[in-house]
């Protein structure tokens, strides 16, 4: 039985296995190349080994942010939908598979999912509804920041470090 | 929670990759802006769900050993980390010592719990310079974020004192040859008379007893009213203290003089009791420092306890004999100095005025010193200054006992008492009890001494010593006969 409890995965124990993040970013950056190999050729393949080298050297975030600046450089004239999806879909693997070393992957991954999900379609709606990307930006970044000052304001109640009231 | 450098690169960066999606007009840099968005809130919502959960995960505690000591002791604080569960950062906790006390290894003493370990236990040790009562907070815990952009620190765990005291005896041995004299705290003072004074007039309470109701009271003010008395003694204390060079002998902390002055206070505990008017006279090798009149008011014998306390203190008699000066004490402590505030604050009608006269001292001048011996012109000026039946208290010791006597003899003139408190230089010494058999004869000698101060009429001779080192004299003398 004791046995069983030990086997059990890190969403349900809490506990993060020290291999699994590194597979899960490999096999995430794995990905980054091949899609923008397949998608955008050459270039997209040399783009690809720039955002594993810089992942692996500074940090996800950082490989996934220059990702999308390079994306600006590689298809000057835009995205198809498919390749959009394609790439994307690999850059935000190889960004929330670090976020298996976090204490609680199952909870913590849910949060980002939902936050990102939650982010992105509600600016999408916005900027469509008022015609302004603006907007949509706007919703982004103003929406990031309350959920931050929320958990942050959270965290001080509940370990007694500030008053309810306040 | 706070936020580090790395955390607002990554906000940088979010906030240019959504500039640009405005800028150039590519919606798919705002998916970046929102991924790096969630990235941060999915990492902070995870530092928070461990934060919230600390306390059920990791237990703090602190103490302090001893709980009680002196200023020259040193303190060992022991903090101790353990956790219930594999933590998913490491913690690191610190102990938090008060500005008033110095950490002997100069380095914060902290722990760090790892995710590998389930227990830290770390020791500081500390002294405290200051007397008083030493807190040490809540130990602080500082804990930050696998990824480096959140980190936080907070109080946990109970804080702890310890009670830190000037070296003082605590073994002080007030005895009458080989019998104690004081047993539970009750020191020798010689009974006069008594009787009952008038205090006040107050309104009868239904606990009162009915004989004590005033009927003439009751009859002028329209209400039962009793009437207070107190009882009051009929002869005065005039406490004598030896402050000069050889009183400084002995360990810091256990002279002659500190066990002089706690025996001092003692006294004045029990003539507080029966409300003697007591007087204090404090001498060194110049003459007088400090004289005040008999009084029994409550409020004198608290400043009577504290001019023990700042007067009677062996630093200040080695500074005297080193600089062949006063103490400064401050110009009250010297007698011309507390005439001259006496008078001028006697005309002084203010509040502030009124408050300190009582701290002036003596407004009769002091008679200049006519012999070689402190002690002796002291006693001397002491029966110019007091008419009538006084009881003395000479604290002082065996250095000088043929002035020593004369002044006892020269105290106890008329019907008047004289108690003499004797410290034995040889059970002062550092290296008191290295010959035991020198020892015994010199501590023989002071007995001899002590004995023929007592049999002189209306003398009183105590012992005062170290109880500890006055039975390893008699432990080992028995043991070598």
């Amino acid at each position: 039985m004791s046995d069983k409890v030990t086997q059990m995965p890190a969403f349900v124990t809490g506990r993060s296995d020290t291999r699994a993040p590194f597979v899960a970013t490999g096999l995430g950056l794995v990905m980054v190349l091949l899609t923008l190999w397949f998608t955008a050729g050459v270039p997209g393949a040399a783009l690809g080994i720039a955002v594993a080298v810089i992942s692996l050297l500074l940090s996800p975030p950082i490989g996934f942010a220059f990702a999308q600046a390079g994306l600006l450089a590689v298809f000057p004239d835009g995205l198809a939908l498919v390749a959009f999806l394609l790439v994307e879909w690999s850059l935000l693997l190889t960004l929330f598979a670090s976020l298996v070393r976090s204490p609680a992957p199952a909870q913590t991954l849910g949060m980002g999912l939902a936050s990102l999900l939650g982010l992105t379609s509600f600016a999408r709606l916005l900027a469509l509804e008022t015609g302004s990307a603006v907007t949509g930006a706007v919703f982004v970044l103003g929406g990031v920041g309350a959920v931050l000052y929320t958990i942050h304001r959270f965290e001080r109640v509940e370990l007694g470090l500030t008053e309810v009231s306040n | 929670m706070d936020v580090t450098r790395r955390f607002w690169v990554l906000a940088a960066m979010g906030v240019f990759l959504a500039a640009v999606s405005v800028r150039f007009e590519r919606p798919f840099l705002l998916v970046g802006a929102a991924g790096i968005g969630a990235w941060l809130i999915a990492t902070q919502y995870a530092f928070a769900w461990t934060l919230v959960r600390f306390d059920d995960m990791v237990q703090i505690s602190q103490a302090v050993s001893p709980e009680r000591g002196f200023t020259t002791q040193q303190f060992h604080v022991t903090l101790s980390v353990s956790a219930a569960d594999r933590l998913p950062y490491p913690v690191d906790v610190s102990i938090q010592p008060p500005p008033s006390v110095t950490g002997i290894d100069d380095e914060p003493v902290e722990c760090r719990l790892s995710p590998a370990d389930d227990k830290a236990t770390v020791t500081g040790t500390f002294r405290s310079p200051v007397a008083g009562r030493v807190r040490f907070d809540s130990p602080t815990v500082y804990i930050a974020d696998t990824f480096g952009l959140f980190q936080e620190s907070f109080r946990r765990g109970d804080p702890t004192t310890a009670t830190v005291e000037p070296p003082q005896p605590t073994d002080v041995r007030v005895g009458h040859g080989d019998v104690a004299s004081v047993s539970e705290g009750t020191y020798p003072i010689p009974q006069g008379g008594e009787s009952l004074v008038f205090r006040s007039l107050r309104e009868y309470v239904p606990t009162d007893p009915a004989n004590r109701i005033d009927w003439r009271a009751t009859a002028r003010l329209a209400e039962p009213q009793v009437l207070e008395f107190e009882r009051q003694t009929d002869h005065r204390v005039e406490i004598v203290i030896d402050r000069r060079r050889e009183m400084t002998v002995g360990d810091p902390g256990r002279t002659k003089l500190d066990y002089c002055r706690a025996v001092a206070l003692s006294f004045v505990d029990g003539l507080e009791q029966s409300r003697d008017p007591t007087g204090l006279l404090v001498f060194d090798d110049d003459g007088v420092v400090t004289v005040r009149d008999p009084r029994s008011n409550r409020e004198w014998y608290k400043l009577l306890r504290t001019l023990l306390h700042d007067q009677v203190d062996s630093s200040l008699a080695a500074d005297a004999a080193g600089s062949g000066l006063h103490p400064s004490v401050g110009e009250l402590a010297l007698p011309d100095a507390g005439a001259r505030a006496r008078k001028y604050l006697a005309t002084d009608r203010t509040d502030f005025g009124r408050s300190i006269l009582p701290f002036a001292g003596t407004e009769r001048p002091l008679p200049a010193q006519t012999t070689d011996d402190s002690l002796f012109s002291t006693v001397e000026m002491l029966s110019k200054r007091l008419s009538g039946p006084v009881v003395t208290a000479i604290f002082t010791d065996d250095s000088r006992p043929v002035k020593t006597r004369e002044s006892v003899k020269l105290a106890r003139r008329g019907e008047g008492q004289v108690v003499v408190f004797l410290t034995p230089t040889v059970l002062f010494e550092p290296q008191a009890l290295d010959d035991v058999e020198s020892v015994y004869e010199r501590y023989r000698s002071f007995e001899s001494f002590r004995r023929e101060l007592d049999r002189l009429r209306g003398v009183s001779a105590h012992e005062v010593s170290p109880g500890g080192r006055s039975d390893a004299v008699r432990a080992a003398v028995e043991y070598h006969q």
